[in-house]
């Protein structure tokens, strides 16, 4: 094996006297592409900062890093192996551009900084967008509002490849694009690497990602890798208890599960685990020896690492994939909610956009919907709608009990709407008031339903055992919590008011994958067990899997496909659904090509 | 996905958010304002208005700490006297405009519509008209007052206030909890003050603040111009401008109030920096 090109041995990093990464050491060969694997709080990203010595300031760096044989300073301000040696592409692409540059500056800055004669940059730049796909030269004097997100991304990597690095560390890249784009742009991300012999560190928290766009992948968690192993080898057998419920934890897109499998608890903060197994606490398998001491990274077989005490015996009793299980039998009951020809338009200026083109559906008691599709589509409109948050151009809602609402109400309107539809919202870190606790935040929703409230901390902490948190929680504010269990307590809070329609609007995708099963199988229990309707709201065809019986296809605001959820998914009859299908990453495969 | 942000921050003591020692500085500051204002009537070594023609003009001695003004007036006693109208009237100002502020701001940026534009077109109207200039013209035309001083600035002070607290609530207005709340069917006035209210409150608490020491700047102003207090009366603008004419003779009859008006507008502006800083920080940590 050559000289490695990038080089980290013993990186630590920290900030005041807590340690955030924790002895992360990686080698990377010319040609060769590395994927770090983590969930939030891994240190992931600040490992992938520290190569281009872009750490935000405050945090300290210990360890080395050599970069094609020459140590760099990973807190360096001005590094002269940025951008030349190692580059590096962001995750979202709307603020990684200057938004007063046009997009063929961006390149044409880098290539001019690399001294490359004045005359030769228009062409070049022009080459250099060819490379990344973009084969129209007009997008070159364009900015980057007038761009779409892949297009951004595209730009951004054409900007990062510029100077010709040999190295690309690219954090995130795709994680804030749609799934068609996303495939593309792996897919491109791969294409070049390949082609240019050129070396990547491609940051992601989706193993489906890393497995089918790198050679080998690191799996990190609270901030120390816990396994290191050849892409193929890991995804076959993985051998760390947290990868083995990392790959369970991710919804099949392919087939129905019985049980959606989690991990329990959350990621520890890294400066509290040092000494012991950092997964112990949420392991199966743990035995007291995990807490006596942090195991450390073996080579349990040539080239491939794990830091579990117990690696050796558990290989064979570890198991990832379950089969496919059998959907119980639905009967749904009569309509709940009932959307007719809804249209919104949004007017600013003199320009008009259509977000919702005539949108029909029904949803029946007991029933799990899916509205599925991607950004643009016009989903969230249909939510909004309903909720009563804007109000549509055209078209009726009608309620169960209620009847037909329009979109300006009445407070007294609100409230009658309010015990049919109940909504949990995307984001878990802004859906809960900051400065309400648990306790009233769910008090006040109790307040506002049908029945009267007898004992109202009893029902609070009843309210918070049905969504699997200790009645403790009550006296906590949400800072306190993390974003399952906040997303928890806003399915409380809706529970609160006794709904007979759930809408989840993306409910799961702001959470790491290990939490997301567990939230899903909650309303999945909340749907079968006690009939609450879902109105399911979300891109990831895995999770309309998991949860719904019936499926909408929304393409930019016209329903395309409808139909029982797998048929839908498994055949496909719209041409945009089979897009969408194709593109969505899976474990086992090459979906990329 | 920033690998910094852990759960339960917050609840980690190293990480919470200290208040240093410029605010604790700050504080005493204020602190011997307020004891000064409450306890000169025991503590002042003269009358603050007790007069002593044989010893006017005099600078600094064992007797007066910092001299005797034209009148022969305890310099030092006045300073502790003054205090009283240094703080009452800045903090009338500050808690009237600080309350007509909130209550407008939280309205209008909750409501939106048409009482948004009529509201704030008035207060465009009133920006384009100078405050101390109309305050001026106001106390001179009805006779000085040092409580018609005090009003006028609440009504002046206000539409700076509305504006700041209209577009802090227009944000969180936005934010997913609202939307969450609306949608259990909590009412409009519930929402704006149980559930708004209180994240806003980091910026009403400090633009009260800062409002106290715009409050002190123009009633001190308005003192030196010969409005608002009464002549005579110990306050610190008033003795700025009594006492130019001894400059020569004691400066510190100058100095010494001139230095407590900057002081304790100092201090009020530190205190809501911090105050500002610290609460967004503790309320807004995820």
């Amino acid at each position: 094996m050559n000289e490695p090109l990038l080089s980290v041995d013993d990186l630590g990093i920290a900030v005041d006297h807590r340690e955030l990464v924790h002895r992360v050491s990686l080698h990377l060969a010319r040609g060769e592409s590395l994927a770090l694997v983590g969930e939030s709080g891994s240190g992931k990203s600040l490992t992938a900062r520290a190569l281009v010595s872009l750490l935000p300031s405050g945090l300290r760096a210990t360890g080395t890093l050599h970069v094609d044989g020459a140590e760099v300073d990973p807190t360096a301000r001005a590094a002269g192996h940025r951008g030349r040696q190692v580059a590096l592409l962001l995750q979202d692409p709307f603020t990684m551009l200057n938004p007063t540059m046009t997009a063929g500056d961006h390149i044409a800055e880098t290539l001019s900084a690399a001294g490359r004669p004045r005359a030769d940059v228009p062409a070049e730049v022009t080459r250099r967008l060819a490379e990344v796909g973009i084969t129209d030269p007009s997008v070159a004097g364009r900015y980057p509002f007038e761009l779409s997100g892949g297009m951004s991304q595209r730009v951004a990597l054409a900007a990062a490849l510029a100077n010709d690095p040999g190295v690309l560390v690219a954090d995130e890249p795709t994680t804030a694009l749609d799934a068609t784009t996303q495939h593309d742009v792996l897919a491109l991300l791969r294409r070049i690497q390949a082609d240019r012999g050129m070396g990547l560190v491609l940051i992601t928290h989706d193993l489906r990602v890393a497995f089918s766009v790198c050679d080998r992948v690191m799996v990190m968690y609270a901030g120390s890798i816990v396994e290191h192993a050849p892409a193929a080898a890991l995804r076959d057998q993985p051998l760390h208890p947290y990868t083995v419920g990392l790959l369970t934890s991710v919804p099949s897109t392919e087939h129905y599960q019985q049980r959606l499998v989690g991990i329990e608890g959350s990621v520890p903060a890294t400066h509290t685990v040092l000494d012991r197994c950092a997964f112990a606490d949420r392991c199966a398998h743990r035995i007291d020896a995990c807490v006596a001491a942090a195991p450390s990274l073996v080579e349990v077989s040539p080239g491939r690492f794990s830091a579990c005490l117990r690696t050796g015996e558990l290989a064979a009793a570890v198991q990832v994939r379950d089969a496919a299980g059998v959907r119980a039998p639905a009967a749904p009951g009569e309509a709940v909610l009932q959307v007719r020809d809804l249209r919104k338009v949004y007017r600013s200026g003199g320009a008009t956009h259509t977000a919702l083109d005539g949108v029909s559906f029904q949803l029946r008691r007991g029933e799990a919907l899916g509205v599925v599709g991607e950004s643009g589509s016009g989903k969230t409109t249909i939510a909004r709608c309903l909720l009563g948050l804007t109000a549509a151009t055209e078209g009726e809602i009608e309620f169960a009990g209620v009847g037909v609402v329009g979109g300006r109400r009445s407070t007294a309107q609100r409230r009658a709407v309010a015990r049919v539809v109940q909504c949990v919202f995307q984001d878990p870190y802004s859906t809960l008031n900051p400065m309400h606790t648990v306790g009233a935040t769910l008090a006040e929703a109790l307040a506002h339903r049908g029945r009267p409230v007898a004992d109202r901390n009893a029902e609070v902490a009843a309210l918070l055992q049905r969504v699997g948190l200790a009645p403790d929680l009550a006296g906590r504010r949400p800072v306190a919590l993390s974003g399952g269990q906040r997303q928890r307590v806003a399915i409380a809070r809706a529970l609160a008011v006794e709904p007979q329609v759930l809408l989840c609007d993306e409910p799961v995708a702001a959470l790491d994958v290990s939490v997301q099963a567990q939230v899903l199988e909650l309303l999945r229990e909340v749907n079968q067990q006690q009939g609450t309707s879902l109105l399911f709201i979300t891109h990831d065809l895995g999770v309309v899997r998991q949860v719904t019986e019936r499926v909408l296809v929304l393409h930019r605001g016209v329903v395309v496909e409808e139909g029982a959820t797998d048929a839908v998914l498994d055949r496909p009859a719209h041409e945009y659904t089979q897009r969408l299908v194709a593109s969505m990453p899976r474990v086992g495969g090459d979906w990329l090509t | 996905m920033t690998a910094a942000v852990q759960p339960a921050a917050a609840a980690d003591p190293a990480r919470r958010v200290r208040w240093g020692w410029l605010f604790w500085a700050a504080v005493g500051v204020v602190a011997l304002a307020v004891f000064a204002a409450l306890t000169v009537r025991w503590i002042a070594p003269y009358e603050p208005s007790a007069q002593n023609l044989v010893d006017s003009g005099q600078g600094p001695s064992g007797q007066h700490w910092l001299g005797t003004d034209q009148l022969g007036r305890d310099i030092f006693s006045r300073l502790l006297a003054g205090a009283r109208t240094g703080l009452i009237g800045p903090l009338v100002v500050a808690i009237g405009a600080g309350f007509i502020g909130t209550a407008l701001g939280l309205w209008t940026g909750y409501a939106g519509g048409a009482v948004d534009s009529v509201v704030m077109r008035t207060i465009d109207l009133m920006y384009a008209v100078p405050p101390l200039l109309v305050a001026i013209v106001v106390v001179g035309l009805f006779g000085g007052g040092y409580w018609l001083a005090v009003g006028v600035l609440i009504v002046l002070s206000a539409p700076g206030d509305v504006r700041i607290v209209r577009a802090a609530v227009m944000a969180q207005r936005e934010l997913p909890y609202v939307a969450a709340v609306r949608t259990v069917g909590v009412g409009p006035l519930r929402i704006a003050v149980r559930h708004v209210l209180p994240n806003v409150t980091p910026t009403v608490v400090a633009n009260v603040l800062l409002q106290f020491v715009v409050g002190l700047i123009a009633l001190s102003g308005l003192a030196f111009l010969g409005l608002g207090v009464e002549a005579g009366s110990p306050d610190w603008g008033l003795m700025v401008a009594e006492n130019r004419g001894i400059l020569d003779l004691n400066p510190w009859a100058v100095i010494g109030p001139a230095v407590c008006i900057s002081l304790l507008a100092i201090a009020v502006t530190v205190i809501g920096d911090r105050v500002y800083e610290v609460l967004s920080q503790r309320t807004a940590a995820r």
